[in-house]
């Protein structure tokens, strides 16, 4: 724990640094900012696919909600100051909220089938959307959502992926995440040996939506426009992308893939002669290609760095 | 007062009467094997008795509660645990992960308690992480307790097997075929613990059994199954010498009729 503290004080202050000194320009801050978010997006992922083995499609659903509802608040309330916390917290009980009445019934599915339900989800709360306009012009529909305040900044950033990451780690060593890890190796098994697995699907669902929310408050406000399409099914399929290409079940993983997406992706932007650019989306296929060719477990596979691994007291029963 | 009891229990899988019938009454304390030719009913029986197959019919109490139709966690919960034929072992899990799953139930604390690892998480952790290497101990698994359960021996995995479901704790321990895939020197350790761990955690064991000097060298009675019935019933000696088993194992012959 402290060592993870510790860790992230120092790269948030050489960062910081960075920022004020103008050594990263205002796009490189940006990506900067967006690689902490696609970090705690895909950590939510991770959480329901890779450590609990539910495979959802509509992992983008569940950030665009987020990003929708909180956005809608600190727009219609831009003045009022309590406006940040509160539509945070929105952000992140709205999907979750979501995420816990349709895991209900959708998680009794085995995976493929899930998978399917969970892209039709997916697919419904795209076109809701599009026609958001209808419920208020506020929200903009398919023309996107103009005028939301930019509140996502290095602090806030920081202290959401530090907590996600402090939260995700203390929740896979304990009794909570053996039982998600159990009802992913083997679900009978699991539930003869006196795991509710049902309880826990829906907790690892309902948690993991959770995070895409918050990641989806904090994209709004940096971005500070929504559109219907940032949040469609394509868009599931790059976090599912980041979280097998850093190895399912490890949060080392994730948050290294999440880095190198994002470079892929945005970062290749400023190093790429212009007509090399849209290569970027061959490239990254290749790259996906090749790695389930060599290396079908992921970056890491399910290790861990030191800083993610069970704390000093477990290693201190050495038997 | 019996510890289980069931009372005419059905299963059928399309039109295979898979149990058909089936009585049982199990006293606390009790070392019950049940035998049968393959494809007999008796993994269906395990199935059935600890909730992964809902009965057709019929209806299963067991320490004077109905738990019938109950979902497998809560039966474990109850008191009831087991051992899979095929070894069923978290495969990606290490052998402590195994055990400690198991052991959830009995670690108390709150969500809150793991997020913050509070003083509470520790406490109980470091408890139940005592409790367990204890326990790994007498079955001599110390050593594999970090390692990956898959890579362990045939043999070991077993005995983690039944550690699991003993960590469960159980008030009665259901064994399907624990001796499957062992050698003559193996199986008589394994019975040899098996009689320990009965004694020392003064459980009630319902065993499942290939071997007949196995399950006839360990158990009071013994239940023998036939096509999902229960064909014979009693003390090992009288059950070897009953007509209808020995019919069941070794066929009727021509010239005897």
């Amino acid at each position: 724990m402290k060592q993870l503290f510790g860790l992230l004080v120092i790269i948030y202050l050489v960062l910081r640094s960075l920022f004020t000194f103008g050594l990263i320009n205002p796009y490189g801050q940006q990506i900067v900012l967006y690689t902490g978010i696609i970090m705690i997006w895909a950590l939510g992922l991770n959480l329901i696919y890779g450590f609990s083995g539910q495979f959802s499609l509509g992992h983008a659903a569940f950030y665009g909600l987020g990003a929708y509802a909180g956005a809608l608040l600190t727009k219609l309330f831009p003045s009022f100051f309590a406006i940040v916390p509160l539509s945070l917290l929105v952000s992140l009980l709205i999907p979750s909220l979501v995420a816990f009445l349709i895991g209900i019934p959708v998680l009794r599915l085995r995976s493929d089938y899930l998978a399917i339900a969970t892209l039709g989800f997916g697919i419904v709360v795209k076109i809701l959307f599009d026609n958001a306009d209808a419920l208020t012009p506020k929200l903009g529909g398919s023309r996107g959502m103009l005028g939301i305040p930019k509140y996502t900044n290095l602090e806030i950033v920081f202290v959401f992926v530090g907590i996600t990451l402090i939260f995700i780690r203390n929740l896979i060593y304990s009794k909570y995440g053996r039982a998600l890890l159990a009802l992913k190796d083997d679900e009978i098994t699991a539930d003869v040996m006196g795991v509710s697995t049902m309880r826990y699907k829906v907790m690892a669902f309902t948690f993991g939506s959770g995070l895409a929310g918050l990641a989806g408050w904090l994209y709004a406000h940096l971005y500070t426009f929504l559109h219907p399409t940032n949040f469609e099914f394509l868009k599931s399929i790059d976090c599912l992308l980041i979280v097998v290409l850093g190895g399912m079940g490890s949060i080392t993983g994730t948050v290294i893939a999440s880095i190198v997406w994002v470079f892929l992706i945005e970062g290749l932007r400023s190093f790429l002669p212009s007509y090399l650019i849209e290569w970027r989306f061959i490239i990254y296929p290749l790259l996906l290609i090749m790695m389930m060719l060599r290396r079908p477990q992921g970056i890491f596979g399910k290790k861990e760095a030191r800083l993610f691994r069970e704390s000093s007291w477990y290693e201190s029963f050495k038997s | 007062m019996s510890l289980l009891r069931v009372r005419d229990l059905h299963k059928n899988f399309g039109g295979l009467k898979a149990v058909n019938s089936f009585f049982l009454n199990i006293s606390p304390g009790e070392f019950v094997g049940l035998i049968g030719p393959n494809g007999a009913g008796k993994t269906t029986v395990f199935n059935l008795l600890t909730g992964i197959y809902k009965p057709d019919r019929g209806e299963i109490i067991f320490e004077g509660e109905e738990i019938t139709g109950l979902s497998p966690h809560r039966i474990t919960q109850k008191g009831m645990s087991r051992t899979f034929q095929g070894i069923r072992l978290f495969k990606e899990m290490t052998v402590l992960d195994n055990i400690r799953t198991a052991y959830h139930p009995h670690i108390q604390y709150s969500l809150p308690d793991a997020l913050f690892r509070t003083k509470a998480f520790r406490r109980k952790e470091e408890e139940a992480m005592e409790y367990l290497i204890s326990l790994a101990k007498i079955f001599k698994l110390e050593k594999w307790l970090k390692a990956e359960a898959r890579s362990l021996p045939y043999g070991e995995q077993r005995k983690v097997e039944i550690v699991r479901a003993l960590v469960a704790r159980p008030k009665l321990l259901l064994l399907d075929e624990p001796s499957c895939g062992m050698n003559p020197r193996e199986v008589s350790e394994l019975m040899e613990l098996l009689t320990y761990v009965k004694e020392r955690y003064s459980l009630t064991v319902f065993l499942i059994e290939h071997r007949m000097p196995v399950v006839m060298g360990i158990s009071e009675r013994i239940v023998v199954m036939d096509f999902g019935e229960i064909i014979a019933e009693g003390r090992p000696e009288e059950v070897r010498e009953n007509p209808r088993v020995i019919e069941a194992y070794l066929g009727k012959s021509e010239w005897q009729s």
